[in-house]
């Protein structure tokens, strides 16, 4: 017979095992991140390239889920992420007046946009949102203010879930003209709330919606491939989100951490942006531009961090039954 | 003088707070086979399971060979024991075959030539050769069963026991078996222990048989003792039909009394001594004389015919050779030769 | 003992202090808080309408494999057992691309089914994925050739083949049907893949989908607490449904399951139009959205039609990446390792069970009937401290969940070793270890096989308690394709689904075929 003993510590050898494997070792350095997939890949392996000490850990989900991890590990102690790389500046903010960011002061800081940058995190890329609407714009829409029509079905990503949706939110809120009224017309007028920039796209490019706000990376990515959709730069301006990325206090190992927020902001990192189909912060590195004459505008995040309860708890009650 | 191939001294044997066996004696000489009988429950398997080691004791000891295997404080292994087992379902591994089963035992005994020469001689010995290459599935009954006794000679121990190895075949397989069995032990000159719930087997193949009743001994003796003089009537039923008539016999000579029925009476042959009244076996009684009853049953048998009869004392049966030539309700006269005395029911 | 207690006992233990943390009369709010009811209410009802369903179908399919003389009925046998293997969230994103609106069968033909992403589509899809399961347990009792012989006495005695099965048949698997049907109850409580993938945007909410929303996208204590109760809540369900079942079961084995299997006994004609109906259920549910999934993976974009010209193999370009690679490679070593370990642990189950009795061997049914949301937060909630973030708690939910597809064979098979088989082996002059090494060891390998590959098959697949338990560095297979998902990019999705299928399949593959082996050793 099998001693039980034995089987027991075959199976406690065999767990202990898995532990090792699965990592965790000093030189692990863990980037939680909303970035798209591709994106965190080619910025990931330049760093590898350069830095063959550091072993990277990436843990990509949306916005929603990523901010919500953080919340859990902060409430247990355990907070695993060294760097943080997201999709909004809002979710930034509060860890900054959490204190939970290192400042300090990377190499290259001083080439993003001073309005993308503050003394803990940087900005890295620039998302745009923007109207996608079905190929050739059959419906005529221009502006923000022509999505509110109930002739029209139209698609918004949840702000609880992906980042970009969460910065169109705060800008549209505070803006005047738009404010939360804005998306009392919009749910009135019968649009209806997707999960992700990415599902407003496929429902347009599949005739469910008419159009629907969305980031202008996924509308041209699913453009390239084929899909019957067209990017409209609304009136009065598309809105710019610039991708934030920080170090947590304590992170280890400390230099691997700044080191990859260094890679991020260098040209090497910012290259890898634009080559995987995202504006980089940095001007002059190639990537792709928003046309000429597209109005763009850049939102004062900070003004909107300090009224953002207020804002998701407004637009919970309206689209929230 | 050798020693006796097995002794069990007061072997007592408990499962839990349930008695199985209470202080069971039995002894077997070398080359001798004794039929352990009762009904299903009455601890045949658990007296097997003693002394080949599958339980220990709770009281009494056991001698194998004239080595002490078990008592209450210690056991030796099964496989340390001089013993080969037949089982009731053959208890054949599924997936081996037929050559692999009976190489099993062997694998000690030298080389691999050696071992399928001698599985291959076993097989023959039973007339399976031709199935050697078979598993238990592709097997009849009576196959397996003979695959089984293949396996439990191939060790050539000086005890086999043989737990009910025909309850679960067919009558002409069945006769075949008991045949073979008997050969074959005799042939390695082992002694046997063979449990049934079958007194004809009992009787037929045993050198003396032991009666179990609810984990007791209630008798050891010759299979002819175990049915002419059965200890009382329970025991007599185990082996046959006997009937018990209501009235007392007054002994005239040592090995004769008087039976006395109505006004009837007979001087007859009695054995037995504890009780009072005769317990008379079919053949012992015959149609026509004295004793005046009433044909209640009559049952056919082929060979011999059975009838019931209804007498002053209760009801007695009488067997005959030939068909019937009575019919229930008819008048008729019997006679009796001989009976048993034993106590009331 | 304390494998039990550290697999299942401390985890739920911490899942109960945290419950009861803020005292009983929070816990009570919670309960009562109109979501938390609501969600409830929803689990409860879409999972009893699911479970009617699949037990209607599994009965019918049943009733024709087993009871009637319909040619081809192991092939169909086989066709409805393997539909188990497909992961259910697969089979959601499959029906999805066929039937919803926009799907293949909109693109042919321009009729759909708008009704599939909502409440009728979960239930619908859910229903069809517990089918088999519901099959399977009135299978087994309509098999038993006792049925065979009352039904043939009902007809000696005058009843036509529709009232024999009304009057005799059905009532005399009365046992086992309500058996399938608490089976495909919790099952169907269970499931997290379906309602995720077709409900979301429908705004349909089940207790799994909400404690997955509480966990995943909630930071609020709260929220988190609000998720605890409802793991709670789904673990008492299905304990109340499980308790229920083993006894209706066990009472459903010693009724009908007594004789020998029926095989080749008399059988019953075949209404007309079932074969065809049985048929066409088969490929309506499996083979069309498995056709209707691959087309869309192998379509550029959306919003083209799904016509030669616009194939490509871009979007499995695109789906295998590095990621998926490594999620495969871990989700490979994480199956493996499970089925190791829930093997070893259903052995040591088995040995307590021999000396402790029967009411052991329910704890791993118990385990198995737990969903997996339950045990994923009970998990993190008694190892998070330890093991956040790691491979190694991932391992132990799927052990704790999985433990019971090893033990069932493994301890069905031991019992079906009679001691005599053992004792014969030691009155041969073997000692203990060379009866079990050539002994018990080889009857008991199919049955390790067996589960083991099981175990093996539901973790490659599993997605439920790794969406919550993946961190950095450990995302298994199934998370990557409900990343995909999530995203909203359909096309890449559906590359990843149809391999994802695939490599389920393959790894099934060896499971059929020892079942069939078995069958025809029998």
């Amino acid at each position: 017979m099998i001693k039980p003993a034995r089987a027991g510590a075959l199976l406690l050898v065999v767990a202990i095992a898995a532990t090792a494997c699965s990592g965790g070792g000093d030189a692990t350095l863990t980037i939680y991140t909303s970035v798209t997939q591709a994106t965190v890949d080619a910025v990931v392996a330049g760093f590898e390239e350069a830095n063959p000490d550091v072993r990277v850990e990436v843990f990509r989900a949306p916005t929603g889920e990523v901010t919500a991890r953080i919340e859990t590990e902060r409430r247990t102690g355990s907070l695993d992420a060294d760097v943080i790389w997201l999709t909004d500046p809002l979710s930034m903010y509060r860890y900054q007046a959490d204190d939970l960011l290192a400042t300090w002061d990377p190499d290259g800081a001083d080439t993003v946009p001073a309005d993308a940058r503050t003394d803990s995190f940087w900005g890295t890329r620039v998302l745009h949102l923007v109207i996608v609407t079905r190929e050739g714009n059959p419906d005529g829409i221009e502006a923000w203010r022509d999505l509110v029509d109930s002739s029209l079905s139209v698609a918004l990503p949840d702000p609880r879930f992906a980042g970009s949706a969460f910065a169109a939110l705060g800008y549209f809120g505070l803006e005047p003209g738009f404010g939360l009224e804005f998306y009392e017309e919009l749910r009135a007028s019968g649009a209806v709330q997707v999960s992700s920039p990415g599902d407003v796209v496929t429902g347009v490019a599949e005739g469910r919606y008419h159009a629907g706000l969305t980031l202008e990376f996924s509308a041209r990515v699913a453009a390239d491939k084929g899909s019957p959709i067209e990017t409209v730069w609304p009136a009065p301006a598309a809105i710019a989100v610039t991708s934030p990325i920080a170090v947590f206090d304590g992170a280890e190992p400390k230099d691997g951490a700044r080191g990859f927020v260094d890679h991020v902001l260098s040209s090497t990192g910012q290259a890898a942006i634009g080559s995987t189909g995202w504006t980089p912060a940095v001007t002059g590195i190639d990537g792709p531009l928003p046309p000429d004459g597209a109005n763009i505008v850049y939102p004062d995040w900070r003004s909107v961090f300090e009224r953002q309860d207020d804002l998701v708890a407004g637009y919970a009650a309206v689209f929230d039954d | 003088m050798s020693d006796p191939a097995l002794v069990c001294s007061s072997v007592g044997v408990r499962y839990g707070s349930v008695d199985a066996l209470v202080s069971v004696d039995l002894e077997a000489a070398p080359g001798e086979l004794v039929a352990v009988l009762g009904p299903s429950g009455s601890g045949k398997t658990s007296l097997l399971h003693a002394i080949a080691g599958f339980v220990p004791l709770s009281s009494g000891s056991i001698e194998i060979g004239g080595h002490r295997v078990a008592d209450p404080t210690g056991s030796t292994a099964p496989e340390h024991r001089d013993v080969g087992v037949v089982f009731q379902h053959h208890a054949l591994w599924p997936h081996l075959t037929a050559a692999e089963t009976v190489a099993f035992p062997l694998h000690r005994s030298a080389t691999a030539a050696d071992i399928e020469a001698e599985v291959s001689e076993l097989l023959g010995r039973l007339g399976v050769e031709h199935l050697a290459d078979r598993l238990p599935v592709e097997l009849s009954g009576g196959e397996q069963q003979r695959v089984s006794l293949a396996r439990a000679l191939a060790r050539h121990p000086g005890l086999f026991l043989f737990d009910e190895p025909t309850a679960h075949l067919d009558a002409p397989l069945r006769t075949g078996l008991l045949e073979e069995i008997d050969r074959q032990r005799g042939r390695e000159q082992a002694a046997g222990i063979y449990a049934t719930h079958d007194a004809g087997e009992a009787l037929a193949l045993a050198d003396r048989v032991l009666v179990l009743r609810a984990g007791r001994a209630v008798q050891v003796g010759p299979p002819i003792e175990i049915y002419e003089q059965p200890v009382d009537v329970w025991a007599a039923e185990l082996t046959g039909p006997a009937s018990v008539l209501d009235v007392e016999l007054t002994p005239t000579a040592p090995g004769r009394a008087r039976l006395a029925l109505g006004p009837a009476e007979r001087d007859i042959e009695c054995t037995g001594g504890a009780g009072s009244v005769p317990l008379i076996r079919p053949e012992w009684a015959s149609l026509g004389g004295p004793f005046s009853a009433t044909v209640e049953y009559v049952s056919y048998r082929g060979a011999r015919t059975e009838y019931r009869l209804m007498t002053g004392a209760g009801t007695v049966v009488v067997g005959e050779d030939g068909p019937p030539r009575l019919a229930p309700g008819d008048d008729t006269g019997w006679d009796v030769h001989r009976a048993h005395r034993v106590n009331r029911r | 003992m304390v494998l039990l207690a550290g697999l299942l006992g401390y985890p739920i233990g911490r899942l109960l202090i945290e419950a009861f943390a803020d005292g009983p009369a929070e816990l009570a709010d919670t309960v009562f808080r109109d979501v938390v009811g609501t969600a409830a209410f929803s689990s409860v009802w879409t999972s009893a309408v699911a479970a009617s369903l699949a037990l209607g179908l599994g009965t019918a399919l049943a009733l024709l494999t087993e009871r009637s003389d319909v040619r081809g009925g192991r092939l169909m046998r086989a066709g409805v057992v393997a539909t188990l293997v497909v992961p259910p969230f697969v089979s959601a994103i499959s029906w999805q691309a066929t039937y919803a609106p926009f799907g293949l069968l909109d693109d042919l033909t321009g009729l759909s089914a708008p009704w599939l992403e909502g409440w009728a589509g979960v239930v619908v899809v859910i229903a069809v994925n517990v089918a088999p399961l519901a099959y399977l347990v009135v299978a087994a009792a309509l098999r038993s050739s006792r049925i065979a012989d009352l039904e043939w006495s009902a007809r000696a005695s005058g009843a036509g083949a529709g009232l024999t099965l009304r009057l005799i048949t059905l009532p005399l698997v009365r046992p086992a049907l309500a058996a399938g049907w608490l089976v495909g109850f919790a099952a169907s409580l269970a499931s997290f893949g379906v309602p995720v993938v077709l409900g979301t945007r429908a705004g349909v909410e089940t207790l799994t989908t909400r404690v997955y929303r509480a966990v995943a996208f909630s930071a609020q204590p709260a929220a988190f607490r609000e998720a605890v109760v409802m793991a709670l809540l789904l673990a008492l369900i299905a304990l109340v449904a499980v308790m229920l079942t083993d006894r209706r079961y066990a009472a459903a084995s010693d009724t009908v399951l007594g004789g020998p299997t029926s095989e080749g006994s008399r059988r019953l004609r075949t209404p007309r139009g079932a074969a065809v109906a049985a048929w066409g259920y088969l490929v309506v549910t499996t083979g069309l959205p498995f056709a209707g999934l691959v087309l869309r993976a192998i379509t550029r974009a959306v919003g083209v039609s799904a016509t030669p010209a616009n194939w490509t193999l871009a979007n499995f370009r695109q789906a295998l990446d590095d990621r998926f690679w490594e999620a495969l490679g871990r989700s490979a070593v994480l199956a493996l390792g499970a089925a190791l370990l829930a093997i070893v642990a259903a052995g040591l189950f088995v040995l307590v069970q021999r000396a402790a009795g029967r009411g052991w061997g329910a704890a791993t049914l118990v385990m198995f009937a737990i969903p997996g949301t339950s045990i994923a937060l009970a998990v993190s909630l008694g190892y998070g401290r330890w093991l956040a973030n790691t491979a190694a708690i991932i391992l132990v939910a799927y052990v704790a969940k999985l433990v019971a597809l090893a033990h069932r064979p493994l301890a069905a098979s031991v019992a079906g070793i009679h001691p005599d088989l053992i004792r014969a082996g030691r009155a041969s002059g073997a000692s203990a270890r060379r009866v079990l090494q050539k002994l018990i060891a080889p009857l008991l390998r199919p049955a390790l096989v067996a589960g083991g590959l099981l175990v093996f098959v539901f973790a490659i697949h599993e997605l439920t308690m790794s969406s919550i338990l993946h961190g950095p560095g450990n995302e298994t297979l199934a998370v990557v394709v409900l990343d995909y998902q999530q995203i909203g990019d359909p096309t890449v999705t559906a590359a990843l689904a149809t391999v994802l299928a695939l490599i389920v399949g393959t790894a099934a593959l060896p499971f059929l075929w020892l079942r069939r082996s078995w069958e025809g050793r029998r």
